[in-house]
C-alpha cells in the first residue's frame, strides 16, 4: 500500500483501507491459503518433507504480512510508527519464545536419545 | 466533530472524544495476546510428537473440514472490513449493521464447526487427558476458539449499540478495536491452520 492511499480516521486515529485494498487482501489471503492446502492435500507434488514444512511456513508468514497490511493497515506512515514499533518488538519476543523453546527442547530430546521427530 | 468542538469552544471546554489512545492501547493488548499464543504454539511444537501411543495429527484431522473453517473465518474478516468501510463511504449505520450480522453468522459457523470437531474427537475417545499432544492441541485451538466466542459476544453488543446510538466517535472507536481483534484472530488461525493441521498432515 502506498502512502497516499492511507487514510486516518479523525475520531479514532486508526488507519483505514479502501474497497480496493480489502478486496486485494481477501483475494491474496484466499489464494495463499489454497496454495498451502493444495501443496499438502494433494501429496506434496514430489517435494521432500522438509521442503513442504518450509513452504507451508513461508506461505503462512507471507499471509501474516498480507493481512497486516491490507486488514490491520499497519504501515510505515509516521502516524502509526508506535504501532509498528510495538509490533516489531512483539515479533522479536515471539521469535525468542518459539525458536528458543524449540531449540532447547529439541536439543534435550537429542541428548536424551529420544528423537522428537521420529517419535511421531 | 471538529466543527462541533470549535463551535462549543467559548466558555465550556470543548469535549471532543479522542479515541486514538484507546485504539493504541488496544493494539498493545493485542501484542500481548500474540505472546500468549506464541507460548501455546511453542508448547504445541514441543509436545505434538508425544501421542502416548494414540493417533497423531495426521490420523485425527480432516483437512477439507479445516479448510472450510479457515475460509469462513477469512471471509468474516473481509466482511468486517466492508462494514468499517460502510461507515466511511456511506456513513450508513444500516449497512454497517448488515455487515456486522454477516460477520457474526460466519464467525458463529466457524465456532459451531470447531465445537462439532471437538465433540467428535471426544466421542472417539480423544480427549484433553489422552496425551500431551492432545492436551497442547486442545489448549491452543480452544484458546483461539474462546477468543472468537468473546469476539462474537462483543459483536452482538456493538450491533445493539450502533442501533441505539448510531455511529458516534465512541462507537466508532469500539468498532475499530473489535476490528483489530477480529483481524488478529484471523491471523492466529492462519498459523493454527498451517502449524497444527497442514504441518500435522505432512
Amino acid at each position: 500500500m502506498t502512502k497516499h492511499e492511507t487514510h486516518f480516521d479523525v475520531d479514532t486515529g486508526a488507519a483505514c483501507g479502501t474497497y480496493k485494498t480489502y478486496v486485494r487482501g481477501f483475494l491474496l489471503s484466499v489464494l495463499l491459503t489454497l496454495m498451502a492446502f493444495c501443496m499438502v492435500g494433494f501429496g506434496g507434488f514430489g517435494l521432500s518433507k522438509a521442503a513442504l514444512y518450509v513452504a507451508v511456513a513461508a506461505l503462512a508468514i507471507i499471509q501474516l504480512f498480507v493481512q497486516l497490511v491490507f486488514f490491520l493497515h499497519l504501515s510505515t506512515h509516521s502516524k502509526s510508527s508506535w504501532n509498528l514499533l510495538s509490533f516489531i518488538f512483539t515479533l522479536v519476543m515471539v521469535a525468542i519464545l518459539v525458536v528458543g523453546t524449540m531449540w532447547i527442547m529439541y536439543n534435550l530430546y537429542a541428548n536424551m536419545g529420544m528423537n522428537a521427530m521420529a517419535m511421531s | 466533530m471538529n466543527t462541533n468542538s470549535i463551535a462549543l469552544g467559548g466558555d465550556a471546554p470543548a469535549h471532543h472524544f479522542d479515541g486514538s489512545k484507546n485504539v493504541f492501547g488496544f493494539w498493545i493488548y493485542i501484542m500481548t495476546d500474540c505472546i500468549l499464543f506464541a507460548t501455546l504454539f511453542a508448547v504445541y511444537a514441543v509436545l505434538h510428537t508425544h501421542t502416548y501411543g494414540g493417533p497423531n495429527a495426521k490420523e485425527l484431522f480432516s483437512l477439507p473440514f479445516v479448510l472450510t473453517e479457515t475460509l469462513l473465518l477469512l471471509t468474516s474478516s473481509f466482511t468486517y472490513g466492508l462494514g468499517m468501510l460502510a461507515i466511511r463511504t456511506q456513513a450508513s449505520a444500516e449497512a454497517l449493521v448488515r455487515w456486522l450480522w454477516v460477520t457474526f453468522i460466519l464467525g458463529f459457523c466457524f465456532i459451531a464447526m470447531e465445537i462439532y470437531e471437538f465433540h467428535n474427537l471426544y466421542l472417539e475417545g480423544h480427549t484433553w487427558a489422552s496425551s500431551a499432544f492432545l492436551s497442547s492441541f486442545f489448549t491452543l485451538v480452544s484458546t483461539h476458539g474462546l477468543h472468537v466466542t468473546l469476539g462474537l459476544i462483543w459483536m452482538l453488543a456493538m450491533i445493539f449499540q450502533v442501533k441505539k446510538h448510531g455511529i458516534t466517535p465512541l462507537t466508532k472507536t469500539k468498532l475499530t478495536c473489535l476490528g483489530l481483534f477480529w483481524h488478529f484472530l484471523d491471523i492466529v488461525w492462519i498459523f493454527v491452520f498451517s502449524v497444527v493441521y497442514l504441518m500435522g498432515a505432512i
